[in-house]
């Protein structure tokens, strides 16, 4: 086929291109290519969040062995201060309780011997019987 | 707002490969959101028009693709009971589809889209990335094979 060939091609009737123009016609109304427009920026809307999804989600792949270390470490570290705060606790109360037993029976012990009744009236009474 | 304003040309294109409406509007859809990530491509100096019209035709054919083994089949059983009366206008029409299905895609795209909506040779080169030359043939074999086609109907 020549080009002087294609440049002479008949172009089809009238009647059949006016009932494919008709069979092909886009949708009539506002109403129409409104939602369309609804539905495609609804679409676009998904699809830039799923876009930031998939940023967020790359950057989380990249960190994920960084944060469960972290986490761990913050496990670890909680439990550690855990054992020490009770260490510290034991040993504050078992430096402290001594003296609390020293002072609820070392004075009794100190004011039966000095100064209960009985050995303060012996004393007085030799006192005056003497002078 | 760009979505309005290429809707109908971008249908015109999806419906002149896929040619059944909801294609074309499912086409249309996709290409949107394709030529909305694909903004950073674009180049600020080229019409807007032609890009999308060509992401439109891409996504069109993607689609029509998918779904040719059902065409097929479905035509196939359509045009099996297809004879009445050629001179009734819905007979026309009826025939004209069964006869636009039955031609190859590029060359019914061509066809649609030069004859129906107008699209230089040029356009349509650029639209379904042929060379403008393909495009001239492709109209010629196509206006031939659908005048054959309904060669029973030319004179009524």
């Amino acid at each position: 086929m020549t080009d002087n060939q294609i440049r002479l091609d008949e172009p089809l009737p009238d009647k059949v291109i006016a009932t494919v123009r008709d069979m092909y016609a886009p949708p009539d109304g506002d109403a129409y290519w409104s939602a369309l427009e609804s539905r495609i920026m609804a679409r676009i809307g998904d699809s830039a969040a799923g876009r930031w999804w998939m940023v967020v989600g790359s950057w989380a792949r990249g960190g994920l062995v960084a944060a469960a270390a972290i986490i761990v470490a913050a496990v670890v570290g909680a439990l550690l201060i855990q054992a020490h705060d009770q260490e510290l606790r034991t040993a504050y109360e078992s430096a402290t309780q001594p003296s609390i037993t020293q002072q609820v029976t070392v004075p009794t012990g100190a004011l039966s011997e000095r100064d209960g009744p009985d050995t303060r009236g012996a004393t007085f009474r030799d006192v005056i019987s003497s002078h | 707002m760009l979505v309005q304003l290429h809707a109908k040309r971008a249908y015109a294109v999806a419906r002149a490969i896929v040619t059944v409406h909801e294609d074309a509007e499912d086409a249309v859809q996709e290409a949107f959101v394709r030529a909305y990530q694909a903004l950073d491509r674009f180049n600020l100096e080229q019409a807007f028009g032609p890009w999308l019209n060509r992401i439109v035709a891409n996504a069109a054919l993607d689609l029509a693709r998918r779904r040719k083994v059902r065409t097929t089949d479905e035509l196939h059983e359509s045009l099996a009971g297809s004879f009445r009366d050629p001179g009734e206008a819905d007979e026309l029409r009826r025939r004209l589809g069964e006869a636009l299905a039955q031609l190859p895609e590029r060359m019914r795209s061509v066809l649609v889209l030069h004859d129906i909506e107008g699209f230089a040779h040029s356009e349509i080169g650029k639209t379904l990335g042929i060379p403008e030359g393909t495009a001239r043939s492709d109209l010629h074999h196509a206006r031939q094979r659908l005048r054959g086609m309904l060669r029973d109907l030319r004179n009524d």
